[in-house]
């Protein structure tokens, strides 16, 4: 491995779904759900993907993990550098053979392209915590066999040496011996949510996917995993991708964010960043919308009219155009590419610079 | 201050198979007149229920046990308030939609997903002010009575307009009725003689078994020919419906009110439960976690709505929610409450100033500010099982304080200071 401390490079990537219709299942229309998006995760960091439901942010995370195949686009989940440069040079060239080199390599290199042993043993560095514990643990097994499972079907122990190391995982979540021998409905939702936690760390990943998991937990135990995150996080220097549509919570937790909009990233940068100087018009409705808890603190709302359009067939040019007050001709007809204002900082908008 | 609804020592129980879950333990809202009331808490600690026991709709196995609730909704005496558990059916229907109404969670479970919008906005029309919509229909055919001449037209619409007219008196008498009932009912309030209480019970079961329509009217309902003069009255109600929805600013109303609730999107699916809400302009709204599974960009939209009706349309809100963001924003005063019981109470800026409770304190803690750097505090533990509840203070196994008399006495509530009342032992004698 090289210096590099790239966890994660997406480019280009692109999911899809088919609509098919009519007498014979014609394919009709595509739901463009993640849409062109090119980001990189860093070792160690936690990077929010915000935005309203419907806007990709999910589908992005399970084609990041090959939860299901993707359209199109490349996602290198930590390799050299110097090769994945080259590759995307050996891919965007004009020479047919040159081409033809790419593609080879290219299944060496690109998540999505690799053959399913391959994949089978890079899942232990990947995993990742559902939205609903409730539906994500299967309500027929006990917990030391929910928490066990990926040990076993990655052969990564048997006998006492799974049973002490399941003990072992229980004790970081914070739960102990007396609940591995209990089915998931005889816990709080909180715990049951520790559980995922646990059954998401038992092979030890590099990298977790947390797909909205305190939502639907309470506000004073959303606090205690919030907190088991974090201090997961630095002791065992975990990377996160934390998919949430709480923009507390990811202010809380996250170091990076990534704002998503109809299958794209409008604005990245850090969260400070983000937060104190929000660039994007949407960004900048987003932000104010969170309800702040305190009476006295006067933000003036901008209050977005309209609802997020429908992303078989999204709106020309910036695909916020008809929700924004700033949208000028334009705006209608060329897609606004992400650009760099300094400091991490990237924008996709036309107007940036003059709001 | 003028208080409007009242709740005291409401007790709720459900009968389930696993035991009976207490649900309520005695808790005591007042909501004032003009004011936004938040009630805030945990799932499962008991804000749906308490707003359920004060509109009556406690469903199957759940019952009140205890309390009273007390509506102030009088026009002559502001003071002297109904206690509605005691009434009947009839005349809890007579008040839900049109004094009290309600926004229910999910509004894509609310609605009726067979019955376009148009119908189910129209219901409380018609339930609630038929005779205004049969007055309407007269109206308008009177109207068209004059532009026309064609003898068989207008003998066709005359002769609609008769029956309009026989259903109009008919319900009018009706109005009559109740009134005089109510009226007496009224008086009667409070009076505990033998004499009133045998008379108030006569009265109760007499307001049962009045009819809305006479038996002429139910009849030129059923026959084919005849009832054809209903649809004149349902069209009414459609022009009120699409009236209503522009003065909510649903765009293009006269299309949506033929649509079916899964063609909207949630943010508008919310606003037709508003408009339900709102169709027969109810002096209070209750608000039951109307934005808790919509977007933030969303959220903002309806809160902001709420706001408008606030100022122009209906008296008082009572809003619950589990967020303290939009108590912050929306509310006046607010209630939190914890396991069935109303922890603390006071205006909203007292409660993120100076909370008492220590619930209240460890809620506030365990929500990310603004501005969060440090590690969140939490509350240990979770909300208990309400089947076999924690004796004595509700909150006890989790609480930070503890004292021995919090295991064995459920704490009185205290008022510290005006109009901040909390229920915790810590307090007992600093006031």
């Amino acid at each position: 491995m090289s210096t590099n401390n790239t966890l994660i490079d997406i480019r280009s990537l692109k999911k899809y779904y088919p609509v098919k219709g009519g007498v014979f299942k014609r394919h009709i229309a595509d739901v463009k759900a993640v849409d062109d998006v090119d980001f990189k995760i860093k070792k160690g960091e936690c990077i929010g993907l915000v935005g309203e439901s419907g806007c990709g942010k999910t589908t992005l995370g399970k084609t990041l993990l090959r939860l299901h195949g993707s359209t199109s686009g490349r996602i290198y989940f930590d390799q050299p550098e110097k090769e994945v440069k080259e590759l995307e040079k050996l891919l965007a060239s004009e020479d047919h053979h040159d081409r033809l080199k790419g593609h080879k390599l290219r299944k060496k290199l690109d998540l999505t392209s690799f053959s399913k042993r391959k994949l089978m043993g890079l899942r232990k560095r990947l995993q990742i915590v559902f939205q609903d514990p409730s539906n994500s643990l299967n309500p027929r097994m006990l917990v030391k066999h929910i928490v066990g499972e990926p040990l076993v079907a990655q052969k990564l122990a048997t006998g006492v040496d799974l049973e002490q190391r399941i003990l072992k995982l229980l004790d970081t979540v914070g739960l102990g011996e007396m609940h591995m021998m209990r089915y998931p409905h005889e816990f709080s939702g909180g715990q049951r949510q520790r559980i995922a936690i646990a059954r998401a760390l038992a092979t030890s990943p590099d990298f977790i996917l947390m797909d909205e998991p305190t939502s639907a937990l309470d506000v004073s135990v959303q606090a205690q995993i919030l907190n088991l995150l974090k201090t997961l996080q630095t002791e065992l220097g975990l990377t996160y991708l934390f998919v949430t549509h709480h923009l507390l919570v990811v202010k809380y937790i996250s170091d990076r964010i990534a704002v998503m909009y109809l299958g794209k990233i409008v604005e990245t940068g850090k969260t400070r960043d983000i937060f104190d100087n929000p660039r994007h018009p949407y960004t900048k409705a987003l932000l104010s919308a969170i309800p702040v808890p305190d009476p006295e603190t006067g933000i003036e709302k901008i209050i977005l009219t309209g609802d997020v359009p429908n992303p078989i067939d999204p709106p020309s040019g910036c695909r916020f155009h008809p929700r924004c007050s700033f949208a000028k001709d334009y705006c209608k007809e060329s897609v606004p590419m992400l650009e760099d204002s300094g400091n991490e900082h990237l924008i996709a908008c036309h107007r940036w610079k003059e709001i | 201050m003028e208080k409007l609804a009242q709740a005291e020592g409401l007790r709720t129980n459900f009968y389930t198979f696993e035991g009976v879950v207490k649900a309520l333990n005695g808790v005591s809202l007042v909501v004032n007149n003009g004011e936004t009331y938040g009630l805030v808490g945990e799932s499962g600690c008991g804000k749906s229920v308490s707003v359920r026991s004060m509109m009556r709709i406690v469903q199957a196995p759940g019952r009140i046990e205890e309390g009273k609730v007390v509506l102030y909704f009088s026009e002559k005496d502001k003071t002297k308030g109904i206690d509605i558990i005691q009434r009947s059916e009839a005349y809890m229907q007579s008040i839900r939609g049109n004094d009290i109404s309600m926004i229910f969670q999910e509004a894509s479970t609310a609605l009726n997903p067979v019955l376009s919008i148009g119908f189910q906005v129209g219901e409380s029309f018609l339930l609630h002010r038929r005779d205004e919509m049969v007055r309407q229909a007269i109206q308008r055919i009177e109207k068209d009575l004059e532009e026309s001449g064609n003898p068989i037209v207008s003998g066709w619409k005359n002769f609609h307009k008769t029956l309009l007219q026989k259903e109009l008196n008919s319900l009018e008498a009706y109005n009559a009725k109740v009134a005089e009932i109510d009226n007496e009912l009224y008086l009667l309030e409070g009076k505990e003689d033998q004499k009133s209480v045998s008379r108030h019970k006569h009265l109760i079961a007499a307001r049962e078994n009045l009819k809305k329509l006479n038996a002429a009217v139910r009849f030129q309902l059923k026959i084919p020919v005849m009832r054809r003069y209903y649809k004149r009255i349902r069209k009414e109600v459609k022009e009120n419906v699409i009236e209503l929805l522009t003065s909510l600013g649903i765009p293009n109303p006269r299309n949506i009110v033929n649509r079916y609730p899964h063609e909207l999107s949630g943010g508008m699916q919310q606003r037709i439960v508003i408009a339900i809400a709102l169709a027969c302009h109810p002096t209070l709204l209750i608000a039951d976690e109307p934005t808790s599974n919509l977007d933030v960009t969303i959220q903002a939209q309806i809160l902001d709505l709420i706001k408008k009706l606030k100022q122009t349309k209906i008296a008082s809100v009572l809003f619950i929610t589990h967020d303290l963001g939009i108590v912050a924003e929306i509310c006046d005063r607010v209630t939190v409450m914890y396991a069935g019981d109303a922890c603390e109470t006071t205006s909203v800026k007292e409660l993120f100033k100076n909370p008492l409770h220590p619930y209240t304190k460890g809620l506030l803690n365990s929500v990310p500010k603004a501005d969060q750097v440090e590690k969140l505090q939490t509350i240990p533990g979770t909300v208990p099982n309400l089947i076999t509840p924690p004796s004595g203070c509700r909150f006890h196994p989790r609480c930070p304080f503890i004292m021995d008399i919090c295991r064995n006495e459920k704490p009185e509530t205290i008022e510290m200071a005006e109009g901040h009342t909390v229920a915790c032992h810590l307090y007992r004698n600093k006031k």
